[in-house]
């Protein structure tokens, strides 16, 4: 019984070591009251660090539809038309490495969305040292021949 | 005895094994850094451009005439606005012109036979600075500061046509966060 008594200590002092401290919780960020009758993206920039062939990194895109009626967004991936200091444009086989969660996201009026943006590398694959890339969102509800795009960038740095 | 061991390190091993991804977890992770509370917007406050009938070889203003040079804001008919809390840079780029008939290729020479030019203009551009559009996006304006605006023109140069058909143009601006 002793024997039982001291096993069940010894497991539980061992689970309480080992459990992962849960992460704290942070509120997202509230958008300034101006930009809520705007069509706005966040984060305008991601920055992915230690990448290498065969990791994930993932982030959510936030999509805030400021217009007074539904509107379809497009999100896609993007060749940069510039880039960070240091960064050279994705490699051509970038765009199979990114997985978009929802391509063409409905939005109601002023509904604010997230969106999963995930770079999968595979095994294998090779990229230069520091790339970027670029994800689109583009309301395509816009009418007009002059429509607005806004883009998020995608900096990669790999691991050494 | 021997039960008691076995129990103790059956114990150990359950509590153990799932443990283990824990305390292998390798030193340098992947890391994802982002500024959450920054927000990417633009306007233009004015989407449409409806030229009416055209004539072969001949340059449209969105204004309805030829501005002096440099720009001024006076010669521009948009206005471009920041709305986001950022720094942003503006690209732009065009498409070929769609019609019920034939349509017209987006050209950045003088356009012959169902081709277009589009050429845009920010204030203070010289005349030579002009744009010539193409279906890719090129710079426009640079470092924009958030709540800043930027006043701005077009120019579409006709070439001969085959047909009367309506065509429609479109232009993209596209705002990204400057690096």
């Amino acid at each position: 019984m002793k024997k039982l008594i001291w096993l069940l200590v010894v497991a539980g002092l061992l689970l309480a070591g080992c459990a992962q401290p849960s992460p704290p919780q942070v509120e997202a960020p509230q958008p300034p009251p101006e930009l809520y009758d705007k069509t706005w993206i966040s984060p305008g920039k991601v920055e992915v660090g230690n990448f290498y062939p065969g990791a994930r990194a993932e982030y959510s895109l936030t999509i805030h539809n400021g217009k007074d009626e539904p509107a379809e967004f497009s999100v896609t991936y993007r060749e940069p038309d510039n880039t960070g200091e240091g960064y050279v444009r994705a490699p051509t086989a970038a765009q199979e490495w990114v997985i978009i969660a929802d391509l063409a996201p409905v939005l109601v009026a002023k509904e604010t969305r997230d969106v999963l943006i995930a770079v999968e590398m595979p095994k294998g694959a090779q990229a230069p040292p520091k790339w970027e890339f670029w994800i689109a969102v583009k309301d395509v509800t816009q009418t007009g021949m002059v429509q607005t795009e806004l883009a998020c960038r995608w900096l990669v740095t790999m691991k050494e | 005895m021997r039960k008691t061991l076995l129990a103790i390190l059956l114990a150990l091993a359950l509590v153990v094994i799932p443990a283990v991804g824990v305390l292998a977890a390798p030193s340098q992770d992947v890391t994802i850094t982002a500024t959450p509370a920054t927000y990417v917007s633009i306007s233009n406050n004015t989407p449409s451009w409806t030229v009416g009938t055209v004539d072969k070889n001949t340059d449209y203003w969105w204004k309805g005439s030829a501005p002096s040079w440099p720009l001024g804001d006076g010669g521009c008919t948009a206005t471009i606005t920041n709305d986001g809390n950022v720094t942003e840079n503006i690209a732009i780029k065009g498409a070929n012109f769609t019609s019920g008939g034939v349509g017209w290729t987006l050209v950045t020479s003088t356009p012959g036979q169902n081709e277009v030019r589009l050429t845009a203009w920010k204030s203070l551009d010289a005349e030579v600075d002009g744009i010539n559009l193409t279906t890719t996006d090129q710079s426009f304006i640079a470092s924009l500061a958030a709540t800043g605006t930027k006043k701005w023109e077009m120019r579409m140069t006709t070439g001969t046509f085959t047909d009367n058909a309506l065509k429609s143009g479109a232009v993209t601006l596209t705002a990204s966060q400057t690096p």
